[in-house]
Parts: structure tokens; C-alpha cells; sequence
């Protein structure tokens, strides 16, 4: 187990370095100068172009940049973005917090939601429930988010005025953009909590179970659904990931302020360092992520031995 | 109501302070009459903008006659001290009064007011930032050295004051002796002088302040209270430029201290005091209870009614009026225009749609280009459009229709230039003829090439998208194709900085005459800058440049009326549209909203909430 530990960790840096590698490259590629974007409609000679592209540290060559870039990442110092001047680290301080809330209280709404559905649907095969839940599931996957987004607030903060429309400090202000983050992530796992759960239905084991005179709940609950959750657990993992970076328009309906619209705003405006550190930082989440998921496949199944 | 006491107790107290001063600023009125002749003539017409964009420019407040005196007072020697006409006061102080106060009654201290803005920005420093929200913030933590109630109309801010030499290359300013810091520390000429200095550092990568600044050569600070600013050649849209606070002056101490960090721990003189700061989220500011400066347009100079203010960054239109309706927000700027109507319609709500000075929506011919480079050809863009049509489709029809470079609300526009380019189809089909474009099906051809132009424009805007669109089908009428290039910011700056373009976009909000021609029609700003018209004319040059080094104000209307003209002629752009900022706010909270005739800055210095 320590052993796979250390393996894992040490696979962990030359993945992250080639991530940013690949970040620091495509960035450069991308058309666009940054002391350009910078500048905007402003009146601004050649020459003053110029004088702010050296005070970005832009005309240095690629690789000394770069190596500039790592040598200062690796003693915790991300650099400053080019836009206010900031230290990177400290924006993305500042934006962890609400993006790990958010991400967190929607992956609690899908599971608890998606996992009910998909149960229902599953145990109620091929009845009125299995549809209701299915359309349901179906209707979640094909709502745009901004759309779900805008009518949440329209009902619950126009007209009843039971919660805020834009974030604010607090669980009442994060239950709608929970809510409408949640929905896409509640209907996949629905439907696949459905299909695992169904073909786990039809093994032999769970014949014998029941044969053995085990009450219906205990067959369910312990045999099924735990062998049901391995592909579940997998995917609640990776989906994590994606609703750490992928909140990008939840974030901006909302206008809650988290690393997904850091880094498409930071894209845009060619801020090089504040993308570099954003991206690196959401790259080693979804290590340790995909970490645990594979560790809790151990506690799930004793017939998994990781070493 | 003791608290209101005191507060007119304290008023009355620096109600005298303010007079004196006024009275100090009276005796320099000659020197700057140009600059009041100015206020005249920006004043005198219908179009008056303060009475479109300030609902509630001067409420009276609780003491009644006290508080109107001290309005009546100070409106009255500002008068006199800009030596202008009584008219732009007038219209100042018209259409507030009975309004607000009817329906709002004795003002109410305390409270804090949340405003939604709808962008990031890059920095709370006014002499570094490039966005016009920080503009707005800036204005309640920092003065200006003079304001501008009506376009032209020069009062005190900082500066009791100025001087502008004959040859508008030097402006001697007298700083109040009053004023200090949020820090303690006195306001000095020396900040004026450092702020400056700093601002044409290129380390600092300044952009609009640096704009503003001119052809600025230095200052020199003969007195603590005495600032001579100098510029290399005639620079007359100066003491517009100190009528911001982009060019307000910081602390030097503070900012040595804090180098790039003043971007996010402000310190200046206004009736605010940062408090706090949540990049991205919000913006907190509380009172200044020191503050004594304000500017005598407004009813009254001492400290703010409003404990604090919040501006919130609500990117979303649609959540930032949701944000509204609900009561999260006190006031919102951005209403999208498709908003508008639903705005109208809630009784809780209400709008002020104000006209931006400066020049509006607008396309630029790449001049250096084919097809583009023949006048025929530019001459059928501008009959070859619908301007009506196109304020209908792209913005709710709540737009006004724009014929010349300047907004009709801006000093020195020409409305005669409205008769020179009607929607004429016909005559668009007979220039191209002329000019060798015939028609060959649905497409224009000359010596076997079509008649194709380049449209780049910024696809993250969906105005331009819209825009592009619709020029795209009108243009398809005369046998014009318009390729449709959308890029993303970055693209499209290194498209049109190198050239690359037929025709593109501008939108361009400024104070001055000189913010627009320079940055157009200028050849110092052709090659690569904001000329992206890459025009170059000597002529137009030498124009511009005179217009800029003039302060004799008629002389100085008539040569930006040539300027129109001229550029009109030679139909260096189409322009579409008169912009406006379109504001909400709840109406029965929100008493006495401010906002400037520059439209871009709310003031809420006078502001007040009803419980």
C-alpha cells in the first residue's frame, strides 16, 4: 500500500511538468500579444508596446521564460499576472475556496440525487418510476446550464425572493448555483447508477443470495449496490474534477468568482502566469483525485489489492 | 435626527470655508475665461446633458432654506468664477429639485448602497487602470483638481485655482490648504508632481492616464500649494483631463510604500475610504468623515450621507437586473437594452438613459486598402446603410441615429451634419458605378475581381457581432460582400494593429474633441495605434493640432466643425449610433442618484437610502 503510495506520488511530477509544458506552450501559440491585449484601444506607440512588453518580462526567449517560470514555481512563487499585478498564488487563495464550496455542495446534490433516481429506476425496472426517473435524468443531460440557471433565479430569487440571485456568503447563497451545477452531474450518474445496478441485478451471486433466504434489502444494499458503486465511484471522481474547472458559467450567472472563470478570463486577456498557476494547480486536484478513487476501490471491494 | 443636527451644524460651519474659497477661485476668473466661454457654448443648447443625465443633480436636503442657500451660494459664485453664462448652472440645478425631494423628504444618514457593475477590472488605481468602472469607483475615493458639471464649465475640486498660459502649454494650479490624505497626510503640490511623474513612467504601464496626460514635459513645484504643469506643444484638453480622476493626485508616501499594491488598497481624498477589496467580487468603501471638498454642484460639501458603498461585479446583465428586482442591489449600470422595457415596466424601478459624449458606434475604413482606398467606394458605405434600421435591430431602437464623429451631446458638434449622408441605396449603386464596380449578379466586379471588404471585430462583443451581421445583409443590397471576421480579443488586436482590415469597429466614449480626432485621424496614431483608418493627412494633422493649442473658445468650436466636415467628407467612417449608459435603481430607496454629463461616473456623494 506505501509502496503504490510513494509510485503514485513520484508518477505525479513528471505529469505535472508535462502539463505545464503543454499549458506554457500553448499559450505562446495562441495568436495574441499580451502587452497588446494589455494596452486595448489605448493610443500606444510601437515604442511604448515595446517598453511594456519588457516590463512583462515577454521578450526573453521561450525556454528562459519557462525555465524562469519553473525554477520560481518550485519555491512556491507562481509569479504576478500580467493584468493587476497580483501574486498569482494569492489569486487563486482567494478563488479555492469558493470553487472547492461550490464543486463540493453540487457532487453532494448529484450523488445524493443521481444515486436516489438511479436506484428507483433500477429496482423499478421497466415501470412507470424507471421512466419518470429517465425522463427526468434525460431532461437534466439536454438543459443548457444557463438556462436552468436563469429560471432558478427568476422563480426562487425574482418571485419569491426566498434566495439570493448572485452568490453571497453562506449556504443560502450557494444552493442555486449548487443546484443548477449539480443537474448535469445528477442525471449521468443517475443513468449509470441505473445500468450498474441492473447488470449487478442479473449475476448469480445475487441468485444465491436470495436463494440463501436473505431478506430483499439486504440483497440490495449489500450485495448489489456495493458491487453496483465501483464504476459510480470512478465517475463521481472524474466529474469532481471537471466541476473544480468546468463551473465556468455557473460562475459567471452567479457571479461567483472561482478558478473556471480565472482561467477562461485569463486566457482571453493572454495572462500568461495567472493560467500557468490555475492550471497547474487543477492539474495536481485531479491527481490526488483520481488517487483517492483508486484507494477507495479498496474499501469497496476487499477482492482489489492495490501494491 | 440629532445626527442631522449636527450635520447641518458642521455645514453651516464650512458652508463659509467654501464660499471663501470660491470667492479666491472668483478672482482668477479672468485668467481662465476661456475655459468658462467654454461652459457657454457646451451649455446652450436643448440637448443640455446634465438635464437627461442628472434626475436629482441638487435635492434640497432636511435643514429646507439653509441647505438651498448654501446651494443657491455656491452654484453662484462657481458661476462667477468660470465667468460663464448663468445658463449651464441653471440647467444644472433645473430638473432636480422638486422631483427627488417631493418624493424623498429629509434626507436620511447612514446606510449602505450596493451598486452592480458588470465587468472585472485590472487594478483601483485611476492613473493605471484601462477600465472606465474603476473611473467610477475612483470618483468617490480620489478628486479631481477641478470638476465639470457641464461639458466645458470648469469649478473647483482640489484646485481653487488655474491659470492656463496664452499658448496652452502651462497650467499653474493652487491646491486647497484643507485637504488630506485618508492616511492624515496633506495634500501637496508635490503629489500632483509625483502622480504625474509616475504615470509617463513606462514601468508603470499606464494607458489612459498616460492618454490623458498629454504631451506632458514636467511639473515644478515652486509652493507647496503651487503646481506649474508643462507641456512640449499646446495641449488645451488638459484641464478637461484634471476634470477626471484619472489624473488625480496620490499620495506619494503610500504609494512608494505599497508600489503596485495601491491597485488594491487605494488611499486618496474623496468623501470614501477603501475598506476592502475581493478581486473579482466587490469593492467596499466607507465614509470619510473628514471630508469637506466636495464639489459645489452638489448640495452640500461636507462628508457623504452614505455610510458605505459596495460595488458588487455581476458579469451576467441578466443576474445583475434579477440581483435588482429581488432587492439584493440598490443600482445597476449595464441594463442590457433588451432589459429595458422590463425595467420601464416595474413599478419599483427606474431608468436613466444617458448619452455618452465623445463619438459612438462606428466602423473605420482601412484607407490604405483596397477596395477601401477609393472614396467612391467609402462614399456608397456610408449612403449604403440603414442607420435606423440597424438601431432597431441591434439595439431595441433606444439609440439615437450618429452622422458625425461626435455625439450630439459633446462640445462643438455640428448638427448640420446629420443632411450629409441620408440612406440612399441608389446613389450608393451609382458612386460604385463610378468608381468601376459593376454589378455582375448579385456581387460587384472590377477587372474580374469581386467587390469583397474584411469586417474585423471582436467576437466576445455580441454588439459587434450584431452590428456585423446586419451590415453583412445591407451591404449584400448594393453588391458589397463583407467577410465576416469574429476573432477573440487577442486576434483581433494583432489583425488590426498590423492592418489586416477592410473595415472594423470603434466605440469610443471620451470628453474632449481632441479624445476623438487624435485618436481617429491623427497620423502619430496611424501605424498600428488607434487610427486604425491608417489615414494620413498633413492637412488634418495641422488641424487638429490647432484646435488642441487653441483656448479661444469660438475658434476652437469652429475648427473641430472643419474637423467634422472634413472628416465627413472624406468619409473616413461610418458612425451608427449615439450611445447611452443606461442606469437602474429602485426608486423608492435609492433618493438623489448623481450621475455626470459624462455619464460614465454616478457620484454618491449626495446620495441618500430611505428606509
Amino acid at each position: 500500500m506505501t509502496r503504490f503510495l510513494q509510485q503514485r506520488l513520484a508518477l505525479a511530477i513528471p505529469t505535472i511538468l508535462l502539463t505545464s509544458v503543454v499549458v506554457f506552450l500553448m499559450l505562446h501559440l495562441i495568436p495574441g500579444d499580451p502587452a497588446s491585449i494589455y494596452v486595448g484601444e489605448n493610443q500606444a506607440t510601437p515604442e511604448r508596446l515595446e517598453a511594456i512588453r519588457e516590463q512583462m518580462g515577454l521578450n526573453r526567449p521561450l525556454y528562459v521564460q519557462y525555465a524562469d517560470y519553473v525554477w520560481s514555481a518550485v519555491r512556491g512563487d507562481l509569479g504576478r499576472s500580467l493584468q493587476n499585478d497580483q501574486p498569482v498564488t494569492k489569486i487563486i487563495r482567494e478563488r479555492l475556496p469558493n470553487t472547492f464550496k461550490l464543486a463540493a455542495a453540487a457532487m453532494v446534490i448529484a450523488v445524493i440525487l443521481g444515486v436516489a433516481l438511479g436506484l428507483l429506476a433500477a429496482l423499478k425496472h421497466n415501470t412507470w418510476l424507471d421512466t419518470l426517473s429517465m425522463s427526468v435524468a434525460l431532461l437534466g443531460v439536454s438543459m443548457p446550464i444557463f438556462w436552468l440557471a436563469l429560471l432558478l433565479i427568476l422563480f426562487f430569487s425574482v418571485r419569491l425572493q426566498w434566495l439570493p440571485a448572485t452568490s453571497q456568503p453562506g449556504l443560502k447563497g450557494l444552493i442555486l448555483p449548487a443546484v443548477s451545477l449539480a443537474m448535469l452531474s445528477a442525471a449521468t450518474l443517475a443513468r449509470l447508477v441505473r445500468s450498474s445496478v441492473l447488470e449487478v441485478l442479473r449475476q448469480d451471486y445475487l441468485t444465491t443470495a436470495r436463494a440463501k433466504g436473505l431478506p430483499g434489502r439486504t440483497v440490495i444494499l449489500r450485495h448489489a449496490v456495493r458491487n453496483a458503486l465501483i464504476p459510480v465511484i470512478t465517475v463521481i471522481g472524474l466529474q469532481f474534477g471537471s466541476l473544480l474547472s468546468g463551473a465556468v458559467i455557473t460562475e459567471t450567472i452567479f457571479a461567483r468568482p472561482g478558478l473556471g472563470k480565472l482561467v477562461v478570463d485569463s486566457i482571453q486577456n493572454k495572462d500568461f502566469p495567472t493560467v500557468q498557476g490555475a492550471i497547474l494547480i487543477l492539474a495536481t486536484i485531479y491527481i490526488v483525485m483520481n488517487l483517492l478513487v483508486v484507494l477507495s476501490y479498496a474499501l469497496i471491494d476487499p477482492r482489489i489489492r492495490l501494491g | 435626527m440629532a445626527q442631522l443636527d449636527d450635520l447641518m451644524a458642521t455645514r453651516l460651519g464650512r458652508r463659509v470655508s467654501r464660499r471663501t474659497v470660491l470667492r479666491g477661485g472668483a478672482l482668477a476668473g479672468a485668467s481662465i475665461a476661456a475655459f468658462g466661454l467654454l461652459a457657454a457654448c457646451g451649455g446652450d443648447d436643448d440637448d443640455e446633458p446634465t438635464a437627461t443625465t442628472a434626475p436629482a443633480a441638487t435635492a434640497t436636503t432636511g435643514g429646507g432654506a439653509e441647505a438651498t442657500a448654501t446651494t443657491g451660494g455656491s452654484g453662484g459664485e462657481a458661476t462667477a468664477t468660470s465667468g460663464s453664462s448663468p445658463e449651464p448652472t441653471a440647467t444644472t440645478a433645473a430638473p432636480a429639485p422638486t422631483a427627488t425631494t417631493a418624493a424623498g423628504g429629509d434626507v436620511e444618514m447612514g446606510g449602505e448602497l450596493i451598486y452592480a457593475l458588470g465587468n472585472r477590472f485590472d487594478t483601483l488605481d485611476p492613473t493605471i487602470t484601462t477600465f472606465s468602472d474603476v473611473i467610477r469607483i475612483a470618483h468617490h475615493i480620489f478628486d479631481p483638481l477641478v470638476w465639470q458639471p457641464t461639458p466645458g464649465e470648469f469649478i473647483p475640486g482640489l484646485a481653487t485655482v488655474w491659470e492656463v498660459a496664452e499658448t496652452a502649454d502651462q497650467y499653474t494650479f493652487t491646491l486647497r490648504d484643507d485637504v488630506t490624505f485618508h492616511d492624515g497626510s496633506p495634500l501637496t503640490a508635490d503629489a500632483i508632481k509625483f502622480t504625474y511623474d509616475r504615470i509617463i513612467d513606462p514601468d508603470t504601464k499606464s494607458q489612459v492616464a498616460f492618454s490623458a496626460l498629454g504631451p506632458y514635459s514636467g511639473t515644478e513645484v515652486p509652493d507647496p500649494q503651487t503646481a506649474i504643469v508643462s507641456f512640449s506643444r499646446p495641449y488645451a484638453p488638459f484641464l478637461n483631463s484634471v476634470s477626471s480622476t484619472i489624473l488625480a493626485p496620490l499620495p506619494p508616501a503610500v504609494v512608494e510604500e505599497l508600489g503596485f499594491d495601491f491597485g488594491i488598497q487605494p488611499v486618496g481624498t474623496g468623501p470614501f475610504m477603501f475598506d476592502s477589496y475581493q478581486t473579482d467580487t466587490q469593492v467596499r468603501l466607507v465614509k470619510n468623515p473628514n471630508y469637506t471638498w466636495g464639489p459645489g454642484f452638489l448640495n452640500h460639501q461636507g462628508p457623504a450621507y452614505l455610510d458605505a458603498i459596495t460595488w458588487r461585479i455581476i458579469p451576467e446583465g441578466a443576474t445583475r437586473l434579477a440581483a435588482l428586482q429581488s432587492g439584493e442591489i440598490h443600482m445597476m449600470q449595464n441594463v442590457p437594452t433588451q432589459d429595458v422595457a422590463t425595467v420601464e415596466n416595474d413599478s419599483k424601478l427606474e431608468i436613466i438613459n444617458a448619452v455618452l459624449p465623445g463619438s459612438g458606434w462606428s466602423m473605420m475604413n482601412n484607407v490604405t486598402r483596397a477596395p477601401n482606398d477609393d472614396l467612391n467606394v467609402r462614399k456608397a458605405l456610408q449612403y449604403g446603410v440603414d442607420k435606423e434600421g440597424l438601431i432597431q435591430v441591434v439595439w431595441q431602437g433606444l439609440y439615437k441615429v450618429s452622422t458625425s464623429p461626435l455625439t450630439s451631446v459633446t462640445f462643438a458638434f455640428d448638427p448640420s451634419t446629420a443632411d450629409i449622408y441620408t440612406y440612399d441605396p441608389e446613389m450608393a449603386g451609382q458612386l460604385l458605378d463610378e468608381a468601376g464596380w459593376t454589378l455582375n449578379g448579385n456581387v460587384r466586379e472590377k477587372d474580374g475581381q469581386p467587390l469583397v471588404m474584411g469586417l474585423y471585430y471582436r467576437s466576445d462583443n455580441p454588439d459587434f457581432v450584431a452590428l456585423a451581421t446586419y451590415l453583412q445583409a445591407q451591404y449584400a443590397e448594393i453588391g458589397i460582400q463583407i467577410e465576416l471576421n469574429g476573432l477573440a480579443q487577442a486576434g483581433y488586436f494583432d489583425a488590426v494593429r498590423a492592418g489586416e482590415h477592410n473595415l472594423q469597429f470603434w466605440w469610443g466614449p471620451a470628453t474632449d474633441p481632441d479624445g476623438v480626432f487624435r485618436v481617429f485621424f491623427h497620423s502619430s496614431n496611424a501605424d498600428g495605434g488607434t487610427n486604425r483608418n491608417r489615414y494620413k493627412s498633413a492637412e488634418m494633422d495641422a488641424l487638429i493640432d490647432e484646435a488642441a493649442g487653441t483656448t479661444d473658445v469660438e475658434r476652437r468650436r469652429e475648427l473641430y466643425v472643419e474637423l467634422q466636415h472634413k472628416a465627413l467628407e472624406e468619409a473616413i467612417m461610418v458612425f451608427f449610433s449615439e450611445p447611452s449608459e443606461m442606469y437602474a435603481y429602485q426608486k423608492d430607496t435609492v433618493m438623489d442618484p448623481y450621475v455626470t454629463w459624462a455619464a460614465t461616473v454616478p457620484l454618491f456623494h449626495n446620495t441618500w437610502l430611505k428606509s
